[in-house]
C-alpha cells in the first residue's frame, strides 16, 4: 500500500466518523471546507508520526498544512527534507 | 425531501443560472444592491462606506489586500475599535492629559507599537518561538504598570503601549505563526488585518494570513458564489437579531420581568432569592440571549468577510444541535476556539509525544488550551480591571473565571475521551434531541460562571462561594 493510499484511507476513515460518505479526492480542501476539524487534525498527527514516521519537531506547525491529501503528502515530504 | 434538507433560506449559491447571471456587470451591481439593502436591515453603522468597499471588492477584486488595508485604516480613525478612553483614564490619574490624550501622542505611540513588533519580528526570525515569551512579557508589563511606582510620563506610556499591544496581541500572533507560509504578503499589508473593517475584536476572525491565502476566491465564479452565502449571512443575522429583540422585550421588559443573571445573583447574595422558576428563566434567557448576541455580531462579521471575496467558516453553526460538549465548543465560537488550538492545543500536543496512548495525549492537551491557554487569554483581556483596582486584587476576583475554564477545559476533554470510534452510525432522533439537552444544560449551568463576557454585568466581589452557592440553590440546595 502506497504512502497515498494510507494517508487517503484514514482521512476517509476519519471523514466516515462524521457519516460524511461523500467522495473524497486528494486535492479537495478538508479543513478551509469545514468537512474536518482540529480535533482529526490531532489524530492526523499521530497517525504521521506512527505510521509514516513523520517528526514534526523539526518544523513550525500550522494546520494550514492539512488541508488536503496532497498537502499532507507534500508536508511528510518536507518534515523527512528538513 | 428531507427535513433535515430544509433550509429557512435557499442555497441560491448552488442555481447555476443566477450564479451565471451575477457574473455580468449588472449581475454583480445587484449583488452589491442586495448587500447594502442587507446592511441596512441589520443597522450596521457605516452603510456609505461598507457599500464603496463592497463595489471595490466585487469590479476590482485583485486589488483586494489593498482595499482590505485601506477600509481598515479608514475604520481606525473613523470608527476605532481601540479603546481610547483607557488611555484617557490613565492620563486623568497621572495629569498627563496635556500631551497624552493628544492625536499625535497616540499616533506615536501605534507607531511605537508596530515598532515593538517588527523589532521582536526579526529577532525571532531565525529561531523558534512560540507566543509564551509575549504573554509573559505582557503580563509583567501589566503587574509593573499597575503595582511599581513609576513617575506619571512612565505610567502613562506604558498603560497606552499595553492598550494596543493588547488589542493587536493575537493578530499579531497569527503574523509570527504563519511566517513559514509560501507566498506570504509584505508585512505592511498585512496590517490590513489587524482589527480589520469587519470586526474590531481581539479575537482574529478569520484568523492569520495563510488561512486569508487558502479561502480566498479565485475566480468570478468562485466570487459569487461566496458573495451570495454573505447575502444569506446577512439576511439569517437580521432574523437572529429580531429573535434577540423578542425574546428581550418577553423576557425583561413584559409581564414575565424575568430578572437578568446579575440581579438574581445580587438578590442571592442578600438572601432575597427570586422563586426557583423566575431564576432557571434568568439563567436560561441569560444564556440564550448571549449566544444570539454572538452569533449576530459575527455573522454580520463573516458576511463582510465573504462580501470582500474570502470562503470563510462561520463562527456561530447550529450550537444547540450539539450533541457533545466537545462538539458544542466547535460550533459556538470557532474563531477564538481555532485561537486556542493554534497557540495552546498544537504546540501541547506536540511536545506530548512521549504519551503513546493518542486518547491521553488529547485529553492532557485539552486541559491545556481550553483551561490554561482560554485562562490566559482572558487574563491578558482583563486590563480594564486591572486598571481599576490594581493587578493582584483584579488576579484575585479572576478566580471565577479561572474556575470557569477548569470545569470547561475537563467537560471537553473527558467528551472527547469518550469521543466514538469508527464509521458514525445513524442516532435515533429523541437521543440526539436527549445529548442537545444534556449539552445545552451543561452550558447554560458553567456559563453563569463566565465573567469574561463583555456584555455581562459583574460585580466582581463575588467569590466562587458566592457562584457556588447561588447555583446550589437552583436546585432547591
Amino acid at each position: 500500500v502506497s504512502e497515498r493510499e494510507k494517508v487517503h484511507g484514514f482521512v476517509e476513515k476519519l471523514l466516515a466518523q462524521k457519516g460524511d460518505t461523500r467522495a473524497l479526492t486528494d486535492a479537495e480542501p478538508l479543513l478551509t471546507k469545514g468537512r474536518l476539524d482540529s480535533i482529526d487534525v490531532l489524530d492526523l498527527v499521530a497517525f504521521l508520526e506512527n505510521e509514516l514516521s513523520a517528526d514534526f519537531s523539526r518544523r513550525d506547525f500550522n494546520q494550514n498544512d492539512f488541508d488536503s491529501v496532497d498537502e499532507i503528502l507534500k508536508l511528510v515530504e518536507t518534515l523527512r527534507a528538513s | 425531501v428531507k427535513l433535515s434538507d430544509f433550509r429557512l433560506i435557499p442555497a441560491v449559491e448552488t442555481w447555476p443560472r443566477l450564479v451565471s447571471f451575477s457574473e455580468r456587470p449588472i449581475g454583480k451591481l445587484l449583488r452589491v444592491a442586495l448587500f447594502a439593502a442587507l446592511v441596512w436591515l441589520n443597522s450596521l453603522s457605516a452603510l456609505p462606506e461598507l457599500t464603496a468597499l463592497a463595489l471595490l471588492f466585487t469590479f476590482v477584486p485583485r486589488g483586494r489586500r489593498i482595499w482590505l488595508l485601506a477600509g481598515t485604516a479608514y475604520w481606525f480613525v473613523r470608527y476605532p475599535s481601540m479603546r481610547w478612553d483607557r488611555v484617557t483614564t490613565v492620563a486623568w490619574r497621572a495629569d498627563t492629559t496635556s500631551w497624552a490624550t493628544s492625536p499625535f501622542y497616540l499616533a506615536a505611540m501605534v507607531v511605537a507599537t508596530l515598532a515593538f513588533f517588527y523589532l521582536w519580528f526579526l529577532l525571532t526570525r531565525r529561531r523558534r518561538v512560540g507566543l509564551l515569551p509575549l504573554i509573559a512579557l505582557y503580563l509583567a508589563l501589566m503587574a509593573v504598570a499597575a503595582e511599581a511606582p513609576l513617575g506619571a510620563i512612565a505610567v502613562t506610556l506604558v498603560w497606552s503601549f499595553l492598550f494596543i499591544w493588547g488589542k493587536w496581541f493575537w493578530y499579531f500572533g497569527y503574523t509570527l505563526h504563519d511566517r513559514g507560509m509560501k507566498d506570504p504578503p509584505p508585512l505592511w499589508q498585512q496590517l490590513g488585518r489587524y482589527t480589520p473593517f469587519w470586526i474590531g475584536s481581539t479575537v482574529p476572525i478569520p484568523k492569520g494570513e495563510a488561512y486569508l491565502q487558502k479561502i480566498e476566491a479565485r475566480n468570478e465564479t468562485d466570487l459569487a458564489v461566496t458573495q451570495w452565502k454573505a447575502c444569506k449571512l446577512l439576511l439569517w443575522a437580521a432574523a437572529l437579531k429580531l429573535l434577540y429583540a423578542v425574546l428581550f422585550y418577553v423576557g425583561y421588559e413584559s409581564e414575565l420581568k424575568i430578572p437578568p443573571l446579575s440581579y438574581l445573583l445580587e438578590h442571592h447574595r442578600a438572601h432575597t432569592d427570586y422563586e426557583l422558576w423566575r431564576a432557571w428563566a434568568g439563567v436560561a434567557l441569560h444564556y440564550v440571549l448571549k449566544i444570539l448576541r454572538l452569533a449576530v455580531r459575527t455573522h454580520q462579521a463573516v458576511a463582510i468577510v465573504r462580501m470582500a471575496g474570502w470562503r470563510a467558516l462561520r463562527n456561530t453553526y447550529k450550537p444547540f444541535l450539539s450533541t457533545s460538549i466537545a462538539d458544542f465548543w466547535n460550533r459556538l465560537y470557532y474563531y477564538f476556539k481555532e485561537l486556542l488550538v493554534d497557540f495552546f492545543l498544537y504546540p501541547a500536543y506536540l511536545r506530548l509525544s512521549k504519551i503513546k496512548d493518542t486518547r491521553w495525549r488529547m485529553f492532557v492537551a485539552t486541559l491545556a488550551a481550553a483551561g490554561g491557554g482560554n485562562i490566559l487569554y482572558h487574563w491578558l483581556a482583563d486590563s480594564d480591571e486591572v486598571l481599576r483596582v490594581g493587578f493582584w486584587r483584579a488576579l484575585q476576583s479572576f478566580h471565577v473565571y479561572a474556575i470557569y475554564c477548569v470545569i470547561l477545559a475537563l467537560g471537553i476533554a473527558v467528551s472527547q475521551l469518550f469521543r466514538k470510534r469508527g464509521p458514525k452510525r445513524p442516532t435515533p432522533w429523541w437521543l440526539a434531541a436527549l445529548q442537545a439537552a444534556g449539552v445545552t444544560f451543561f452550558f447554560g449551568l458553567i456559563s453563569v460562571l463566565d465573567i469574561a463576557d463583555i456584555d455581562m454585568v459583574v460585580d466582581r466581589s463575588l467569590t466562587i462561594g458566592d457562584y457556588s452557592s447561588f447555583m446550589l440553590s437552583l436546585f432547591g440546595l
